[in-house]
């Protein structure tokens, strides 16, 4: 398993802080026993059910409440269910910490839905309404996927395996009103790229976590555009020891009460020779009340390498309103079409746009 | 007092410990009746007494940090063996290593001051240069004495200030540090005096436990400038396991003060020091230093930025080498409008170090216009090295302008090729790249200072090329 | 057509700029502010547009006979003024195809060219100013040159044909071809309507262009008026020499 934090050097060992827990109401073996690969599932659930619901202070979120029940989201796809999946191995095989272990085995164990696909081409899924689902892609030429979620809560974990040479293109669109929980997990082989666009807007509360983890000349470019009106803490963690690329390059629009937290854990260790790392997150405060949070960490144990972090905040400037507004457009127009030009300022589908109009009106 | 309320306010679990984890720390040898020792061999008045009998029991309750360098290591059985009062520190010559008297060799440091450094003696012999510079701070109003004297003669001034901004409560250091103080120096500039020349603490090393858990306070008054440099400029012999001093910095309305540091603790020393400076209106507070020395080092100089228009500045090089975990860094807190900060540091990790930089700054809701930037530069000088850059911003003002930029650079192989080519050796054009690296803070110092930091670089660096 | 009377102006935390000014443009003129850096013409320009960096202390703005000094600066663009700014900033994510119609509409709200037409409208203004189509698919000014941005800006005007245009130091940095555009554009728009008031301290540009009146500004203060005579006159002689 990837484990977020390694803070050990030669004989030194520094202190990993864990968060609070809490007891809450939980999903139990009589739910595993009415759900398909019961057996697997409860594998799983031997490490499950002796850790508690994680408290975020920074989300301010004491664990989650679930529904009585795991719900079934709508699914359209053209790839298959992950119930048709030979490879549900890959959960263990590809298996991560993520923003919290929990949240990983509760999508893990008690999935009602998601994707298994493995090839190459275009795929297509969108998800609408609840959902705890658990998703499998091995792609292994070149792959277009575009995902959308609607809905309003939602725990999920996605595993992208992006085999030798191949080539993910990965458009993600998700509004959420209530609470999302994601852990998403890119495994990439030698030479194999992705590129990611990640819309990301809520009302309500998001914890997600990517990880990425590549062999040698491995790529991966994020853009994650996030807006919230509630609050969103997204994480991008990604460990090398050989030359590999990764670029985050975020913009987050932090709206009402909204609070953005953008963090970035990239740890390089020894052998990461002539790598390249980025991270950058900039965030416009739309209102008095909104804030930000950033924590660009970086963890270096080789020398011969390009990394670099940065992280900036500021209302909207004074010279774009004053522009807007001379070409007539009032000050709200005028903010609401700088934010929402700040989120879209890269390509998206049509969706997107009616995501982000949701939350900037 | 109402600042101090406000600060606990400030201070969450991030950067204190929180207050709720309650658990009995047994060391044998510290209870009160050591504490209690301490005072009365001292003469303090009272509530002197009552603050580490306080502490004492503050720091029983006290866990670890739960970030940064393991400290199991630490031996509480000398650090309260050096506490007690009447222990023996001195030693004879003989008894100091050879590695501490070849750096005084090195560093030119004269017979009479390597005594003292090594903790041989006691005594500095520099009364001459004392009492002239005396008889300019006592026309000026100047109070510039060390803390057991400043209790004597200035009771109500010490009782305001001594642990308001670092309260014992403020982590498991500060609470042992409240309990066993002792030592250290108290400044004083009334209002509109601008002190005429770097006041340095160097003068002040006449006291047996300095360098353990001294205390300094420094109270700039309204409008008035001094510039204050910590030396511990040699490599202090380690007869101290562990280093937890406390320096509590009041910049008034309109005053400005510049602190540098010089940190070359002895390479087995924990070094866990906490500073702290509240800066008024108008005021401004620089925190500069170059840090070499100790073992493992938790030291965040902080700012609390509590008036309209105060203005932090924080500048800091390090050297991390062999043997050493160094996680260090800086807070500032923007509590006012138009507040501003600059926080830049750099970094070096060579021979294995592990260097840590940790930067906390927020800006709180109402500090409107609050202007912030963060800069951080880390050299790595090998493959075998670490280096680690934590960086906490916390924005919860709209109305305010924040940047953080970091990069993890190289010296590059050309580089050193140049300059070998010129006829330097590969130490000389290492030394040469990473004085050139430091200047930011090289600059601030006098000279003498400067010279000796040229002389701890070429330390490090032969000690790590071989 | 606008009229700015006694105005007094300073900078918000700041010392005066503009130290009482008078300045008038008639319907179907074209006026040309001259003086030297630093002598309050972009102040003017920010000002008339209402940008809150500016406080004004006295006199006032009349356009059309109607006070403006305390309109919000889209209301001000709305009732038909329209800034080509010196250093318009970069906008990211907000495409001048999109971005270009939605202008048209605040200006003209009865407009309703339909979008094919207005494609092509777009198109060829941005042809005539040098900028290939592949510039309306890009951000407002994102990545642009000091050229290519006021190109972009003319480009607009010519869309938009407003009542009153306001050129900032349009001619800084472009060459003389793309000067002669710009003025056949001013001359063209002049001939279907839009009076002009003309920013510069370089009399370049109005060599081609039917100027009715010259100031010039120096510290402030309007130190001289006079026609298009008086600009070739300081480009002859220089500011010190023909303001004395």
């Amino acid at each position: 398993m990837v484990k977020t934090f390694e803070l050990v050097h030669g004989k030194f060992r520094s202190i990993v802080r864990n968060p609070r827990r809490i007891k809450l109401d939980d999903y139990g073996e009589e739910i595993i026993k009415n759900l398909p690969n019961s057996s697997f599932r409860m594998v799983l659930f031997e490490e499950y059910k002796n850790i508690d619901f994680p408290i975020w202070r920074r989300l301010e979120m004491e664990g989650l409440s679930l529904p009585s029940r795991p719900p079934i989201v709508k699914l359209e796809t053209n790839a298959k269910s992950i119930y048709e999946c030979s490879k549900l191995d890959i959960l263990k095989e590809y298996d991560f910490e993520g923003s919290d272990r929990k949240y990983v085995l509760l999508a893990d164990i008690f999935h009602t839905s998601g994707v298994c696909f493995e090839g190459s081409g275009k795929i297509s899924v969108k998800m609408t309404g609840d959902s705890i689902d658990t998703n499998v892609y091995v792609i292994d030429g070149e792959a277009k996927i575009k995902r959308i979620f609607d809905g309003n809560f939602r725990v999920t974990n996605s595993r992208f395996i992006i085999k030798k040479n191949a080539k993910l293109y990965l458009e993600d669109l998700l509004f959420v009103s209530g609470v999302e929980v994601e852990n998403i997990f890119f495994y990439i082989e030698e030479n194999a790229s992705v590129e990611y666009n990640d819309l990301g807007v809520s009302k309500g509360k998001v914890a997600k976590a990517v990880f990425v983890i590549g062999e040698k000349d491995s790529k991966i470019v994020i853009n994650p555009r996030v807006a919230s009106s509630s609050a969103a803490d997204v994480l991008y963690f990604s460990r090398s020891n050989v030359r590999n690329m990764m670029y985050v390059d975020g913009h987050g629009v932090s709206i009402g009460d909204g609070k953005i937290i953008f963090r970035g854990i990239m740890d390089i260790k020894k052998g990461a020779v002539g790598g390249d790392y980025s991270e950058k997150f900039h965030t416009l405060l739309l209102d008095e009340s909104s804030t930000f949070e950033a924590i660009p960490s970086l963890y270096v144990q080789e020398s011969e390498l390009s990394a670099q972090h940065g992280a900036s905040s500021s209302p909207i400037p004074d010279d774009e309103l004053f522009y807007l507004m001379s070409r007539g457009f009032d000050l709200e127009e005028a903010k609401t079409m700088i934010a929402q030009g700040f989120l879209l300022d890269i390509d998206f589908s049509k969706e997107a746009e009616d995501f982000v109009k949701r939350v900037l009106k | 007092m109402n600042d101090v309320k406000k600060i606990k306010e400030v201070f969450d679990d991030r950067i204190t410990e929180s207050f709720d984890t309650e658990y009995e720390v047994l060391l044998p040898g510290l209870n009160e009746d050591i504490v209690k020792e301490i005072s009365r061999v001292k003469n303090e008045p009272e509530w002197m007494e009552a603050v580490r009998l306080k502490s004492l029991e503050i720091f029983k309750k006290k866990r670890d940090p739960q970030f940064g360098p393991t400290l199991e290591e630490i031996d509480y059985d000398k650090v309260v063996a050096y506490a007690r009062p009447g222990a023996k520190k001195a030693r004879s010559w003989d008894e100091v290593p050879d590695e501490i008297k070849e750096a005084f060799d090195k560093l030119g440091i004269p017979e009479a001051e390597r005594k003292i450094l090594a903790g041989v003696e006691a005594q500095l012999d520099s009364e001459v240069v004392y009492s002239h510079v005396k008889k300019v701070f006592d026309k000026l109003g100047i109070i510039f004495t060390d803390m057991d004297n400043a209790i004597k003669k200035y009771p109500d001034l010490v009782k305001d200030h001594f642990m308001r901004i670092v309260p014992p409560t403020d982590h498991k250091f500060a609470a042992l540090h409240g309990a066993l103080w002792s030592g250290g120096t108290f400044l004083y500039v009334p209002k509109g005096v601008k002190v005429p020349m770097p006041l340095q603490s160097f003068f002040m090393v006449n006291l047996p436990s300095m360098g353990q858990f001294e205390h300094t306070i420094i109270i700039v008054d309204e409008g008035a400038q001094a510039t204050y440099i910590e030396g511990c400029s040699a490599p202090l012999y380690g007869v101290h396991n562990l280093h937890a001093g406390v320096v509590e910095v009041y910049v008034k309305r309109g005053a400005k003060l510049k602190y540098l540091t010089i940190q070359n603790w002895s390479k087995s020393v924990f070094n866990m020091e906490t500073k702290r400076a509240i800066v008024e209106k108008d005021g401004t507070m620089e925190w500069i230093s170059a840090s070499f020395g100790s073992y493992k080092s938790m030291v965040y100089p902080s700012v609390i930025l509590k008036g309209e228009n105060s203005h932090a500045n924080v500048i800091s090089v390090s050297l991390t080498g062999k043997g050493q975990h160094i996680d260090a860094g800086t807070k500032v807190y923007h509590m006012a409008p138009r507040t501003t900060s600059t926080i830049s540091s750099k970094g070096i990790s060579m021979a294995g170090g592990w260097s840590v930089f940790r930067a906390l700054l927020r800006i709180s809701k109402g500090a409107k216009g609050a202007k912030a930037s963060v800069e951080c530069t880390s050299v790595m000088m090998d493959n075998e090295s670490r280096s680690d850059t934590i960086p906490i911003l916390e924005i919860l003002e709209q109305d305010s302008d924040v940047g953080h930029e970091a990069k993890i650079g190289r010296i590059s192989d050309e580089e050193i090729f140049y300059l070998m080519s010129r006829g330097l050796s590969e130490m000389e054009a290492k030394t040469l790249i990473i004085r050139g690296f430091m200047e930011p803070v090289i600059e601030e110092l006098p000279l003498e200072y400067a010279i000796e930091i040229n002389r701890l670089i070429s330390m490090e660096v032969e000690g790590s090329v071989g | 057509m606008l009229k700015v009377k006694d105005l007094v102006v300073r900078l918000k935390d700041g010392g005066e700029i503009l130290k009482g000014i008078n300045i008038d443009v008639d319907s179907g003129e074209i006026v040309v502010i001259m003086g030297p850096n630093g002598s309050g013409k972009s102040t003017l320009v920010n000002v008339i547009m209402g940008n809150e960096k500016y406080e004004v202390v006295d006199g006032d703005i009349l356009f059309e006979g109607e006070s403006i000094k305390d309109l919000p600066t889209h209301e001000r663009a709305k009732k038909g003024i329209y800034v080509s700014f010196q250093n318009p900033p970069e906008i990211e994510g907000v495409r001048l195809s999109s971005f270009i119609p939605m202008v048209l509409q605040r200006f003209h709200p009865e407009d309703n060219t339909s979008i094919p037409k207005l494609r092509k409208m777009m198109k060829e203004s941005f042809e005539m100013v040098g900028l290939d189509e592949s510039f309306l698919s890009r951000h407002i000014n994102v990545g642009f040159s000091g050229g290519e941005k006021k190109r972009a800006e003319i480009a607009q005007l010519y869309i938009v044909k407003p009542k009153l245009a306001i050129l900032d130091e349009i001619d800084s940095g472009l060459d003389v071809d793309a000067l002669k555009v710009i003025s056949k554009i001013i001359n063209d728009l002049k001939e279907s309507g839009t009076s002009f008031l003309l920013i510069t301290h370089n009399p370049r540009l109005i060599h081609h262009i039917d100027v009715s009146k010259v100031y010039v500004l120096v510290d402030g203060r309007v130190v001289k008026e006079g026609d298009k005579q008086l600009a070739f006159e300081i480009e002859d002689k220089g500011y010190e020499a023909v303001v004395k």
